[in-house]
C-alpha cells in the first residue's frame, strides 16, 4: 500500500476544537451565532477531507503523526497515538462529518434558546472531532481512546433536555455504552494477546496460526463490545430511549454517526485485525450474521409497534445497522459492498427522518404518530423531505435503500445463504409497515377531529428545511448516480477490493 | 581502689544517720543532705564505671574472709551498668521529691524521715547490686523492702497504711524464702559466694536439691519482682505510695527482683545439660508470658492512672523474666536490656503521673481530661515515654522488645515471640487510653478550649525530662548498654 | 551506580528539615498563625528543592546512600534512594507542599493550629524517611513513627466520633506494627541482615512454610496501612480528620507507605522469583482482586462523599500490588506509574471535596444536587480527577491502567485483566452519578456557593490539571514513566528498547 506523509489528518482532527475557543464568548450574545459557526466549522471539516478522496480512492494510506505515549527507547506497550487514513476511514469521516453538518445547520433554528447552549455545543463539536479520531486511528489503541471519548460526550447531549425522561435515558445509555466499551477494552487486550501488536491497516494481525476458539472468544468478545454502539439486539436497550430523549440533532448523530461507530470497529476488527482469510477459514462470520438477522427481524417487528415516531425511528436504526453488520459479516465482495455503502446511506436517510421529527416537534406538533393526521399540507417540505427518505428506508428504486439492499442480497446469494436473502427481504417488508403508515397519515388522512396541534401554519425556517431537502435529495441522487466518484459505491469497490485482498 | 565499692554503700548509709540528726532544724537539711549523698554516690559510681569498664570486674572481699564464706562486694560490667541506671534514677528521684514531699508531708518531722528512708534505699540499691554473695543479697534486699514499707506508708492514708502492710507482709514471706534457699544451696554446695557458686555448679553430682534450693530462692525474688501470680501486693503498694516512691518501686525494687532471678538463672545456666532445668524455665516462661498478659489487661481495665502503670509493671517484669527465663542469646541480652530500660522508662512515667497528681489531685483518667493542655511539659513527658513503654522505635522499650523477641524464635518458642508482641500491642489500647484523656477529650463539654498553663516546678520537670530524654536515648544508642551487656553473656553462655 | 560526594547528606537532612520544623513551629505555637504558615510553606518548599536535588541522579539510574548509625548489629539507620524510593519522595514532597498551602486556608479557624502543623510535619519527616530507608528496619522505625504521628491528626476534631475513629486507626495500625516487628524479627534471624537487595534476601534454602508465614506476616503489617481487604476497616472512619489531612494522609503519605512497604517486601525482601516459587504471588494477586472489586463495591453503597473516597482508595491502591505482582515489564510500570496517579487524582478529590465542604457545606452524595452551576471551577476540578480514577482516556488514570492491562495480557492472565476491567466500571458507577448530580439534577437549596480563596482553589485546579497533564501531554509524563522504566528494569533484569 502506498503512504503518504501529510499533517492534514491532525488537522481535520483539531479543526472541531477550534469551536470552544469561540463557544464561551458567543454564547453569552446570541445562542444562534454560536450554532453558525458550529455549523461552519463542520462544513470546514467537510471541505477538508473532500480532498483527501482522490487520493484513497487511489489506494494510498495517508500517514499524519505517530505519538508515542512514552519517552523513545522506553518500554511502551502498544501506547502509540496515530492517526492514518485508508478509504474506509476518509469514507466514514466524510459520512458522518456530512451528518454532522446537516444536523448544525438544523440546531440554528433548532436550539436557538436552549438552555446549556455552551454544554451542548462544545461537546457536539468535540464530538465530531472523537468520531474523525475514531476514523483516522491507526492503531486499536487510538481507535479506543475515541471510542471512550465519544461514549461519555454522547451523555450530555442525550440528557441534554434535562427532563427526568432524558436523564433516565442517558443513565441507561451510559450502563450500557461503559460495559460495551469495557468488552471493547477487553477484545483491545486479547488483540495484544493474540497478536502482540494494536496495529490496523494491515489486512490481518492476528498470526495465521491461531486457533479457532481464540478467534471465536476474540470476535464474540468484539461483537458484544461493538454491539453495545451499534445497538445488536440484546444490546439496543439504550437506542430506543436515547433517540427519542435527545434534541433532534443529537437523535440525527446519534443515529447516524453513533451507531456506524460500533459498526465501523467491528468490520474494523474483523478486516484489519482478524482478516479476511481467517475468518473464512474459520466461518466465523456467522457469528456476526445471526445476531444481525434476528436483530433485522425482531427490531422491525418492534418499530411496528411503536407510536412515538422518534421511538419507531430508533428500533429501525437498529434494524438497519444490522443491515450493515450482515453485509461485513457475510464475506462476500458485494454484501461487504452493500454495507458500507449502507453505511452513508442509512446515516443520511436517518439524520433527515430524525431531524424532520425534530421539526414537527418544533413547529408544536405531536411526536406520536396517530396524532400525524394531514401534517403534510401544513409543513409540506419538512413531510415530503420526510417520505423521500422513509421511502429510501423502505428501499424503493431509485433511492440509495434500494441499492444497498439489493447489493446485500446478491451478496448473500453469491455465497448462498438464502435465509439471509428472504430476511432481508422480510426486513424491508416490516420497513415499509412502519415508514408507510407515517406518510399516509401525513398526506392523506384528514385531520378531522384538529388532533395534530399545530397551530401556526406553514411553519418552515430554512435553517430547519435546508438540511432536510439536501438529505433526502442526497438520499435519492445517490441512488440514481451510484456510481459517481466521491459518492459512497466509488469508496466500497477500493475498501472492498482492499479487505477481501483482491 | 577497691574500696569505692563500700563507699559507694556507706555514704548514703551515713546519709541516712546524719540526715535525722542534722535535720531536725529545718528539713531542707535532710534534703541537702540526701542529695549530697546521692550525689557522691553517683559520681563514684561513675568513676567506677569507668574503671571496670576499662580493666574488668572488681571485686571487694569484705573482712578478708575466705573466698567462699565471705562477704563480697563485687562489679562486673553487668553490676555497673544496672548501678549507673539505677543509681541516675535514685539520684533524680531525691531530687524530685523535694517539692513533691513538701506538698504531700507538710510536717517537717516526717519529710525528714522519708529523707532518711530514701537515704536508706540509696545505700541499700549499690549494695544489693554489688553483692558477691547470695546472703549479702538477702540482707539488703531485706533493708531495701523495709525501707520500701516505711516509704509506701508515710502518707498515712488508710489505703496508703494498707498497701504498706500487705507488701510488708509478702516481702517478708519473699524474705523468708530466700533466706531458706540460700541455706539449702550452701548446705549442699558449700558456697554462698556467686562466683564460686557458678565454678561448682558445673560438677555438682546430685542436682535435684541443688535446684530445689534455686527454685526457693528464684520464687522469693519472684515476690520482690512482683512476677504473676506473685504480683500481689504491687498495684497498691505502686498506686498509693508517694509518686517518687511508685517510681522507686517501680522502677528500682523490682528491678532489683529481677536481677535476683537473673543471678539464679546464670546458675542454672551452667547446669544446662541436665534434664530437670528446662522445666523450671520452661514455668518461669510461662509466668511471664501470663504476667504480660494479665498486666497488660489488667491495666487497660483500670481508671486510676498510676494504676494502670502499676499493672504496666506487671506487664513488663513479664518481658524481663520472659527474656531471662529463655536463656537464648538474645533471650538473655533482652531480659538484662529490658531491665534498664523499664527501669528509666517507669520512673520517668511515675514521675510524670505524679506531677500531674501533685498540680491536680486528681488521680483518675476522667479527671484528668484535658491536664495535657494545663501541663505541656509533665504531660508531654508521660506521652513521649509511653511511646517507650509501647515499644514504637526507636524508643528503649523498642530495642529490648526486639531482643525478647529474637530470643523467643532462637529458643525455637515462636508462640513467645507472639505473646510478646501481643502485649506490646495491648499496651497501646491503655498508652491510647492515657493520651486520649490527657489530649484529646474535649474539655468543660468542649466549649472552654484555652486552658490557663499550671506547669509542675522546675524541681520536678527537670528530672522527668532528662528520663524521658533518657528513654528515647537508649534507644537510639542501644549500642552503649548492650555492647557491655554483650560481654557478660557471651562470658555466661 | 552509588554517588558520593555531598548529595546522600542531602537524604537525612529533608527528614531533619521537616522534623526541625514541626518543633519549630511548637516553640512558636502562640505566635499568630501567619507564622505558622509561612513556616509550614517554606519547609515544604525546602523539601521539594532537596528531593529535587537528587532528580539528575536518580535519573542516571545512580543510587544515594548515607549510613547513619548502627542500631542493631549488621542493622544500620540508613537511608539509600533508587528510583521506587525517589518517586515515592517525589510524590510525598510535592503534595507536600500543595497540601501545606491549602491547610493555611483550610485551617484558618481551627482552634489548635499549632498541634496541627507539628504532627504534620512529623508525618511528613516519617513519610520521606520511609521512602529513603535503606533497609527493612529504618522503614519500619519510620513507618512506626508515622502511626503514632498520624493519631493526633485523626482524632483533631476532638468529637466522640473522631476519638472512635483514631482508636479504631491505632488499634489496627499497632496490631499491624507488631505483626511486621514479628516478621523483622524473623528475616534478621533468616538473613543475619534486613538491608533491601532487588532481587530478595530471603535464602531460599529456608523452609517454604516459614518463608509463607513470614510473608503472611509481612502483609498483616503492611496490609493495615494499604487497606488490602481484611485490614482495611480504619480507612473509611478516619475520614473524619480535616480534609487537608484526608487528602495527604489517607491518599498519598500513610496509605502510601503501606503500599510501598509491600513493594519493598515483594521486589527487595524476598524477590519475585521467590515469590513465584511459593505461589505466593497467586495469593497476593487473589488478594489484591478482591480488594479492588470490594472496595469499589463498599463505595457503591457510600452516602458520604470523603467515605466514598476513602474506599475509592482502597480499591485503586491494589491495583499497584496487582501491577508489580504480575511481573511482566508493563505490570510493573503501571504499578508504579499508578502509585504516582493514583495519588494525583485521589489528592486531587480530596481537595475538591474539602473545597465543596467550605464552600457550600455539602458533604454527603445526596446533597450534591447543582454544585456544578453553583461552584463551576471546583466541580470542573472534581470531575476531571474523578475520570482520571476512572481511567478514562486523555487523564493520567488511563495511562496507568492501560499499563496494568497490558501488563496482565503479557502474563496472560485474564481473570486479572477481567478484575481490572470490572473495578474501572465499578468506578465510573460510583463516580459517573456523582457528576450526573452535580450537573444535571436541581440545587435542593437556592443558596449561593461562598467564594474561596485562591489558596483553596490552586490546589484543586493545580492537581486536576496535572491529572490532564499525566495524561495528554508527553514531556509531562516523562518523567514517570522514565523512573518507572527503571524501577522496572531493575526488577526484571530487562533492558528496554
Amino acid at each position: 500500500m502506498q503512504t503518504e506523509y501529510s499533517p492534514i489528518l491532525i488537522f481535520i482532527f483539531l479543526l472541531p476544537f477550534l469551536g470552544l475557543a469561540f463557544y464561551p464568548v458567543l454564547v453569552k450574545r446570541s445562542i444562534i451565532w454560536a450554532a453558525y459557526v458550529s455549523a461552519f466549522i463542520c462544513a470546514l471539516c467537510f471541505l477538508m477531507i473532500t480532498p483527501l478522496i482522490p487520493q484513497v480512492l487511489r489506494g494510498k494510506l495517508i500517514v499524519s503523526s505517530t505519538i508515542y505515549f512514552s519517552p523513545q527507547n522506553t518500554f511502551n506497550p502498544q501506547m502509540v497515538f496515530s492517526l492514518r487514513a485508508d478509504a474506509f476511514g476518509v469514507y466514514f469521516a466524510w459520512v458522518s462529518a456530512l451528518v454532522w453538518l446537516l444536523a448544525a445547520v438544523f440546531s440554528c433554528e433548532y436550539l436557538k434558546q436552549t438552555a446549556h447552549p455552551l454544554r451542548y455545543f462544545c461537546l457536539f463539536s468535540a464530538c465530531l472531532s472523537f468520531v474523525f479520531g475514531i476514523a483516522f486511528a491507526g492503531n486499536l489503541f487510538t481507535l479506543f481512546i475515541f471510542y471512550e471519548l465519544l461514549t461519555i460526550s454522547g451523555y450530555p447531549l442525550i440528557a441534554h433536555e434535562e427532563t427526568s425522561q432524558a436523564k433516565a435515558a442517558a443513565k441507561k445509555y451510559i450502563i450500557y455504552s461503559l460495559l460495551g466499551d469495557a468488552l471493547v477494552l477487553f477484545t483491545v487486550l486479547l488483540v495484544y494477546y493474540m497478536a502482540g501488536n494494536l496495529e490496523l491497516h494491515r489486512r490481518g494481525t492476528i498470526p495465521a496460526q491461531t486457533g479457532v476458539e481464540s478467534l471465536r472468544l476474540l470476535l464474540v468478545c468484539g461483537l458484544l463490545g461493538f454491539g453495545v454502539k451499534s445497538a445488536i439486539m440484546p444490546l439496543h436497550g439504550w437506542i430506543y430511549e436515547a433517540h427519542p430523549a435527545a434534541p433532534a440533532p443529537a437523535s440525527a448523530v446519534l443515529s447516524g454517526v453513533f451507531v456506524n461507530v460500533g459498526a465501523y470497529g467491528l468490520i474494523r476488527l474483523i478486516y484489519d485485525v482478524i482478516g479476511f482469510r481467517l475468518m473464512r477459514q474459520g466461518a466465523l462470520g456467522m457469528i456476526v450474521v445471526f445476531p444481525a438477522l434476528v436483530t433485522i427481524l425482531l427490531t422491525s417487528i418492534q418499530a411496528y409497534n411503536q407510536d412515538n415516531l422518534k421511538r419507531r425511528l430508533a428500533y429501525s436504526t437498529s434494524a438497519q445497522i444490522s443491515y450493515i453488520l450482515l453485509g461485513a459479516a457475510l464475506l462476500s465482495p458485494n454484501s461487504l459492498q452493500g454495507g458500507i455503502i449502507h453505511m452513508a446511506y442509512h446515516a443520511i436517510m436517518k439524520a433527515t427522518l430524525f431531524l424532520c421529527a425534530g421539526a414537527i416537534v418544533k413547529a408544536g406538533g405531536s411526536e406520536d404518530v396517530s396524532r400525524m393526521n394531514g401534517l403534510g399540507a401544513k409543513m409540506p417540505l419538512i413531510m415530503i423531505a420526510f417520505s423521500i427518505a422513509g421511502l429510501s428506508l423502505v428501499g424503493i428504486p431509485p433511492t440509495t435503500g434500494f441499492i444497498s439492499k439489493w447489493m446485500l442480497a446478491t451478496g448473500a446469494l453469491e455465497v448462498s445463504d438464502t435465509g439471509s436473502v428472504v430476511i432481508l427481504l422480510l426486513g424491508s417488508l416490516l420497513s415499509a409497515l412502519y415508514i408507510l403508515p407515517v406518510i399516509y397519515a401525513a398526506f392523506l388522512k384528514k385531520d378531522t377531529d384538529q388532533t395534530a396541534d399545530i397551530s401556526e401554519t406553514n411553519y418552515q425556517p430554512a435553517a430547519l428545511t435546508v438540511p432536510l431537502i439536501i438529505g433526502a435529495a442526497l438520499s435519492v441522487l445517490m441512488g440514481i448516480f451510484v456510481n459517481l466518484p466521491g459518492f459512497p459505491f466509488s469508496f466500497a469497490r477500493v475498501i472492498s477490493a482492499s479487505f477481501l485482498g483482491r | 581502689m577497691e574500696k569505692i565499692l563500700l563507699l559507694i554503700v556507706i555514704i548514703p548509709l551515713m546519709g541516712a544517720i546524719i540526715a535525722p540528726l542534722l535535720g531536725q532544724k529545718k528539713s531542707q537539711a535532710a534534703f541537702m543532705i540526701a542529695l549530697i549523698a546521692a550525689l557522691l554516690s553517683w559520681s563514684l559510681i561513675v568513676f567506677l564505671a569507668g574503671q571496670v569498664f576499662s580493666h574488668g570486674r572488681i571485686s571487694y572481699p569484705l573482712g578478708n574472709w575466705g573466698a567462699s564464706w565471705g562477704i563480697e562486694l563485687a562489679a562486673d560490667y553487668l553490676t555497673v551498668v544496672l548501678l549507673l541506671t539505677v543509681n541516675s534514677i535514685g539520684l533524680l528521684i531525691t531530687i524530685y521529691s523535694y517539692s513533691y514531699i513538701e506538698k504531700l508531708l507538710p510536717e517537717a518531722k516526717r519529710r525528714i524521715y522519708y529523707y532518711c528512708l530514701l537515704c536508706m534505699l540509696l545505700a541499700a540499691m549499690p549494695a544489693f547490686l554489688m553483692a558477691g554473695d547470695l546472703f549479702t543479697m538477702f540482707v539488703y534486699l531485706s533493708l531495701f523492702s523495709l525501707a520500701a514499707v516505711a516509704l509506701i506508708a508515710i502518707g498515712r492514708e488508710r489505703q496508703a497504711i494498707l498497701a504498706g502492710l500487705r507488701y510488708l507482709i509478702l516481702s517478708t514471706t519473699g524474705g523468708v524464702l530466700i533466706l531458706l534457699g540460700i541455706a539449702l544451696l550452701s548446705y549442699f554446695t558449700g558456697t554462698m559466694n556467686l562466683n564460686e557458686l557458678t565454678k561448682r555448679m558445673a560438677h555438682i553430682t546430685n542436682v535435684k536439691p541443688v535446684l530445689v534450693a534455686i527454685s526457693i530462692i528464684i520464687i522469693g525474688f519472684g515476690v520482690k519482682a512482683a512476677l504473676f501470680p506473685l504480683h500481689l501486693w504491687l498495684p497498691d503498694a505502686h498506686g498509693f505510695a508517694p509518686s517518687p516512691i511508685s517510681a522507686i518501686l517501680s522502677g528500682i525494687l523490682i528491678e532489683l527482683g529481677a536481677y535476683g532471678i537473673l543471678r539464679c538463672v546464670f546458675l542454672l545456666v551452667q547446669l544446662k545439660s541436665r534434664e530437670i532445668y528446662p522445666f523450671i524455665n520452661n514455668i518461669l516462661c510461662w509466668m511471664s508470658v501470663l504476667a504480660i498478659i494479665y498486666g497488660a489487661v489488667g491495666a487497660i481495665l483500670q481508671q486510676d492512672l498510676k494504676l494502670i502503670l502499676a499493672y504496666s509493671s506487671v506487664s513488663q517484669i513479664g518481658y524481663i523474666v520472659l527474656g531471662i527465663a529463655l536463656s537464648s542469646y538474645y533471650g538473655l541480652l533482652g531480659g538484662m536490656l529490658h531491665i534498664i530500660n523499664h527501669a528509666v522508662m517507669k520512673s520517668a512515667l511515675f514521675l510524670s503521673a505524679g506531677a500531674l497528681l501533685y498540680k491536680t489531685d486528681k488521680r483518675t483518667l476522667k479527671e484528668l481530661e484535658g491536664v495535657g493542655k494545663q501541663m505541656p511539659y509533665s504531660a508531654g513527658a508521660l506521652a513521649l515515654t509511653g511511646i517507650a513503654i509501647v515499644g514504637i522505635p526507636p524508643a528503649c522499650g523498642f530495642v529490648s522488645e526486639w531482643y525478647i523477641c529474637m530470643g523467643a524464635i532462637q529458643a525455637g518458642r515462636m508462640g513467645f515471640a507472639i505473646c510478646v508482641l501481643g502485649g506490646s500491642f495491648l499496651s497501646t489500647i491503655y498508652y491510647l487510653r492515657i493520651i486520649n484523656a490527657l489530649y484529646f477529650k474535649p474539655v468543660n463539654g468542649g466549649k472552654d478550649t484555652r486552658v490557663a498553663i499550671n506547669e509542675a516546678p522546675l524541681g520536678m520537670l527537670v528530672p522527668i525530662w532528662i528520663l524521658t530524654f533518657a528513654s528515647l536515648w537508649l534507644g537510639i544508642f542501644n549500642r552503649w548498654p548492650l555492647q557491655w551487656l554483650e560481654k557478660m553473656v557471651a562470658g555466661i553462655l | 551506580m552509588v554517588c558520593g560526594g555531598v548529595f546522600p547528606l542531602i537524604l537525612p537532612l529533608t527528614v531533619l528539615v521537616s522534623y526541625l520544623t514541626a518543633f519549630l513551629i511548637w516553640i512558636l505555637r502562640d505566635k499568630p498563625a501567619q507564622i505558622h504558615n509561612r513556616a509550614a510553606v517554606g519547609s515544604a518548599l525546602i523539601n521539594l528543592a532537596l528531593v529535587l536535588c537528587l532528580l539528575p541522579g536518580i535519573w542516571r539510574e545512580a543510587a544515594f546512600s548515607c549510613n547513619l548509625f548502627t542500631f542493631i548489629p549488621s542493622v544500620d539507620i540508613a537511608f539509600r534512594v533508587d528510583g521506587l524510593g525517589y518517586l515515592f519522595a517525589l510524590i510525598a514532597s510535592f503534595y507536600w507542599l500543595l497540601t501545606a498551602i491549602y491547610s493555611v486556608e483550610y485551617m484558618r479557624n481551627d482552634k489548635f493550629p499549632a498541634r496541627y502543623w507539628f504532627f504534620l510535619f512529623l508525618c511528613m519527616g516519617s513519610v520521606l524517611g520511609i521512602a529513603f530507608a535503606a533497609n527493612l528496619f529504618t522503614l519500619f522505625l519510620f513507618y512506626e513513627i508515622l502511626t503514632i504521628c498520624t493519631y493526633p491528626l485523626i482524632v483533631h476534631a476532638q468529637t466522640p466520633q473522631a476519638i472512635k475513629a483514631g482508636r479504631k486507626y491505632l488499634v489496627y495500625s499497632m496490631a499491624g506494627g507488631t505483626a511486621l516487628m514479628l516478621s523483622l524479627v524473623i528475616t534478621y534471624l533468616l538473613c543475619g541482615h534486613l538491608d533491601f537487595r532487588p532481587g530478595g534476601i530471603l535464602p531460599d534454602s529456608a523452609s517454604y512454610s516459614i518463608l509463607r508465614l513470614l510473608f503472611i506476616t509481612f502483609m498483616v503489617g503492611f496490609g493495615v496501612k494499604s487497606v488490602i481487604f481484611p485490614l482495611h476497616g480504619w480507612l473509611p472512619d478516619a475520614m473524619i480528620a480535616p480534609t487537608p489531612v484526608s487528602a495527604i494522609l489517607h491518599a498519598v503519605a500513610v496509605v502510601k507507605a503501606g503500599v510501598y512497604g509491600i513493594l519493598r517486601i515483594v521486589i527487595d525482601i524476598f524477590g519475585l522469583q521467590l515469590l513465584q516459587k511459593l505461589h505466593l504471588n497467586e495469593w497476593l494477586l487473589a488478594l489484591a482482586g478482591i480488594t479492588i472489586i470490594g472496595g469499589s463495591l463498599m463505595a457503591l453503597r457510600q452516602t458520604n462523599l470523603k467515605k466514598m473516597l476513602a474506599y475509592s482508595t482502597i480499591s485503586q491502591l491494589s491495583y499497584i500490588i496487582l501491577g508489580v505482582v504480575m511481573a511482566t515489564p508493563s505490570g510493573i510500570i503501571g504499578g508504579i506509574l499508578q502509585m504516582l496517579y493514583q495519588s494525583v487524582m485521589k489528592i486531587s478529590l480530596f481537595f475538591c471535596a474539602g473545597a465543596i465542604y467550605r464552600q457550600t457545606g455539602v458533604s454527603e452524595i445526596a446533597d450534591m444536587g447543582g454544585l456544578g452551576e453553583k461552584i463551576p471551577l471546583t466541580m470542573f476540578a472534581f470531575s476531571i480527577a474523578a475520570l482520571g480514577t476512572i481511567g478514562f482516556p486523555g487523564t493520567a488514570g488511563f495511562i496507568s491502567k492501560w499499563y496494568l492491562a497490558m501488563g496482565a495480557m503479557e502474563a496472560g492472565r485474564f481473570f486479572m485483566v477481567g478484575v481490572i476491567i470490572s473495578g474501572t466500571l465499578l468506578n465510573a458507577g460510583y463516580y459517573l452519578p456523582l457528576l450526573y448530580k452535580a450537573f444535571f439534577q436541581e440545587s435542593l437549596t437556592r443558596q449561593k456557593g461562598q467564594a474561596l480563596s485562591l489558596l483553596m482553589t490552586g490546589p484543586c485546579l493545580l492537581t486536576a490539571g496535572l491529572v490532564l497533564a499525566l495524561g495528554l501531554c508527553l514531556w509531562v509524563h516523562k518523567l514517570p514513566l522514565h523512573l518507572a522504566q527503571n524501577i522496572a528494569e531493575g526488577v526484571l533484569y530487562f533492558k528496554c528498547p
